[in-house]
């Protein structure tokens, strides 16, 4: 295979969204992790801090929603 | 419910998910594998086109250099525009009609009375009284983009369209060699018109546009926010009103959480990192639409993207394989619904209270 310019973005492209994903990933797990344990101590307040927790949830995956822009950008505009 | 009704809405929900199954795999399928069970009885799934822009279907000129005319994604939205008009009407039937019927809710009125509740609930915790005032927008969208997200998943959304010539070289192409006939490809056939990232000269069609060889399938209908001018324009109207109803709470020194200039007017050096706090609050109104657009889209795309990839490569190893997939995305779905609501009502919540008034109090109190 060469190596030309399309390779190259489409190599850019899977990088970008799969290493852009890890943070997200990580911060989520983060998250999630909290809010189950605060169901497990205090399981009557579940109802607010699951939407607090998806909040939380929609902020961080936005971090790899801007990855996936420039992945989509790079693979479809570029 | 009794026992004869179970039994048939439990066949129906077999046969929903059969059908869901096969749609997805016969008629939305990439060209995976070539082996497995359709290769063996002499089908292979094929390709749908991945595209960014919404594909035109019902073309109706050019404006300047824009064509203008209805795209699938334009269809979904009407098609969600009328279901949820019609719904809305039904629902409130018996009590546009006064009948006192409606005062015990019953059917869909009280499917709607509940899910109305649901979001109320969710709307109050957030924004307390003035919930009443802009729960209209919230409720709103997520109606909206519930619906849009969930019509995605009827069988016949993305996999039932126009078969055509491709416009642009590189993408991924069905491997028919004529335009008619289902979508599945007999494998006799499939190798025989290669998509070959040349363009061809002239062609056999007296479009001015140029085409390529082999076929590609524009859907008629589309999910809605697969398309960023739709996810671009819920996001506009939610951030815009957001502003207007900080202005309303706060009337004019709601443009103080832009130009933060009270400490500096007092001889406060710190009031220069207000100001630049200030900068950043403008910048992030415009983060909150590019953040907004991009989410809605980039899950749906996303989630479409992997519909087809995994009926492609599921489907031929196990029939059932794509629905997991398919409550992947009506839970994805529904969440995205919820998030923007949620996120528009908090956002809505944050311009209203205004920490300006709060830090007045704040220092008075020193």
């Amino acid at each position: 295979m060469q190596i030309d310019a399309l390779t190259m973005r489409q190599l850019a492209a899977g990088l970008a969204i799969g290493l852009g994903a890890i943070g997200p990933g990580i911060g989520i797990g983060l998250l999630a992790n909290g809010a189950l344990q605060a169901i497990g101590r205090n399981p009557e307040a579940a109802g607010q801090i699951q939407v607090n927790m998806i909040l939380g949830i929609a902020f961080a995956e936005a971090i790899a929603i801007y990855a996936l822009v420039v992945a989509l950008l790079l693979k479809f505009v570029a | 419910m009794s026992g004869k009704g179970c039994l048939i809405a439990l066949v129906m929900l077999v046969l929903v998910a059969v059908l869901c199954s096969i749609s997805s795999g016969f008629l939305g399928a990439l060209g995976g594998g070539n082996t497995g069970l359709l290769h063996s009885i002499g089908l292979d799934p094929i390709l749908p086109t991945i595209k960014l822009p919404a594909e035109m279907v019902v073309p109706l000129g050019h404006v300047g250099s824009f064509e203008v005319g209805l795209t699938n994604t334009m269809i979904e939205t009407i098609i969600v525009d009328i279901l949820l008009v019609a719904l809305a009407a039904a629902a409130t039937a018996k009590i546009r009609a006064g009948s006192k019927e409606a005062w015990v809710p019953r059917g869909l009125q009280n499917l709607f009375e509940i899910i109305i509740e649901a979001l109320y609930g969710l709307a109050e915790s957030v924004l307390g009284k003035r919930a009443r005032q802009v729960f209209w927008l919230g409720a709103t969208i997520f109606l909206f983009v519930l619906f849009a997200n969930w019509l995605e998943l009827f069988p016949g959304v993305d996999s039932v369209g126009i078969f055509e010539h491709p416009r642009e070289p590189g993408v991924a192409h069905s491997r028919s060699n004529n335009g008619s006939g289902p979508l599945l490809v007999l494998p006799e056939i499939k190798n025989e018109a290669k998509p070959e990232a040349q363009p061809v000269e002239g062609g056999t069609h007296e479009v001015a546009e140029q085409e390529y060889e082999g076929w590609e399938l524009i859907p008629f209908v589309r999910a809605a926010a697969t398309d960023l001018n739709v996810t671009l324009a819920l996001a506009i109207i939610s951030v815009v009103m957001t502003q207007v109803y900080g202005f309303r709470a706060q009337g004019i020194q709601y443009l103080g959480k832009f130009m933060a200039t009270r400490r500096l007017g007092q001889g406060n050096a710190m009031g220069l990192i207000d100001l630049i706090v200030g900068a950043l609050e403008g910048i992030s109104e415009f983060a909150k639409i590019i953040s907004f657009t991009f989410r809605l889209f980039g899950n749906i795309f996303a989630g479409q993207v992997l519909l087809f990839v995994m009926a492609a490569f599921l489907i031929p190893f196990l029939v059932f394989g794509t629905l997991i997939f398919y409550g992947l995305e009506v839970f994805v779905g529904l969440i995205q619904a919820i998030v923007f609501m949620m996120l528009t009502f908090v956002f809505i919540a944050m311009a209203t209270a205004g920490h300006g008034g709060e830090e007045h109090g704040h220092s008075e109190a020193h």
